[in-house]
C-alpha cells in the first residue's frame, strides 16, 4: 500500500509514470474521480513514442469550449503510487496551459484499486487486492 | 550536472516549467526524488517542445501546484 501527503487546498496531485515504445515521462496529474478516462497531454504521447494524429479510434470530448474529437491510445505501462497497470487506454488532450497539471488520473486507472482520501489525516493511500492479501 | 532534491529544483522557480532527469526514484510511491534540470521556462509549449526531443526517461512538471490567483478548476474525462 503507498501513502502519499495531500495538500491542503487545490486539486489532488500525484506524479504518474508513462512508458512507451520509445522512452518514459513522468507528469504530475489531477487524481479525478469525475474522469471516466485518464488523460495525457499530446506532447506526452509523442515523446514516449506514439502519434495521436495516425490514431483512428476517438472519443467525443466535451469541455468548456465545445465538443472536440480526441484520440485515444493504449499505452504500454502507466505507474502511480507504486502500482503499474498494462496496456491503459487514455485521452490524448492538452489542459488548459493556466493548468499546473498535465493531465488526469481517471477512474479506469483507479477503478483497479481501493482509493482512501483521507483528509482528515491529510493523507492519499493506494492499495491492490494483493497488497491488502499481504497486510 | 550535480543532482538535486526535485523539491528544491522545484522551488527554486516560480511558476515554471521544468524538463527534469531522474536520478532517483521512490518506487512505493512513484515520486522523483532526485534529478537533474534539463530545461526551464514559464511556456509550457517550450518545454513541451524540448521535451518531445529528448529520447531518454525525464520528468515534465510545473513548479508550482496551485492555479494562478483567480482561477478555479472543474476537470472531468467522459470518453
Amino acid at each position: 500500500m503507498a501513502e502519499v501527503p495531500l495538500a491542503p487546498s487545490g486539486p489532488i496531485i500525484v506524479y504518474v509514470e508513462l512508458v512507451g515504445p520509445r522512452t518514459s515521462r513522468t507528469i504530475t496529474m489531477a487524481l479525478d474521480t469525475g474522469a471516466i478516462l485518464t488523460m495525457i497531454p499530446i506532447e506526452t504521447a509523442l515523446a514516449i513514442g506514439y502519434d495521436p494524429a495516425t490514431v483512428t479510434k476517438r472519443v467525443e470530448l466535451v469541455t468548456a469550449s465545445g465538443v472536440e474529437l480526441a484520440p485515444t491510445l493504449t499505452i504500454e505501462t502507466t505507474r502511480c503510487l507504486g502500482q503499474a497497470v498494462r496496456n491503459l487506454e487514455v485521452v490524448c488532450h492538452d489542459l488548459p496551459a493556466q493548468s499546473p497539471v498535465k493531465g488526469l488520473l481517471g477512474l479506469n486507472f483507479l477503478r483497479r484499486f481501493n482509493v482512501h482520501l483521507r483528509f482528515l489525516h491529510s493523507t492519499l493511500e493506494l492499495s491492490s487486492r494483493r497488497s491488502k492479501q499481504d497486510a | 550536472m550535480k543532482s538535486s532534491p526535485i523539491d528544491q529544483i522545484r522551488r527554486r522557480y516560480r511558476r515554471e516549467w521544468l524538463l527534469i532527469v531522474v536520478d532517483t526514484l521512490d518506487p512505493s510511491t512513484t515520486t522523483p526524488l532526485r534529478g537533474r534540470l534539463l530545461a526551464h521556462s514559464p511556456h509550457r509549449d517550450e518545454i513541451d517542445r524540448a521535451s518531445i526531443t529528448y529520447p531518454k526517461p525525464a520528468l515534465v512538471v510545473f513548479s508550482e501546484d496551485t492555479f494562478p490567483p483567480g482561477y478555479a478548476a472543474a476537470f472531468a474525462c467522459h470518453g
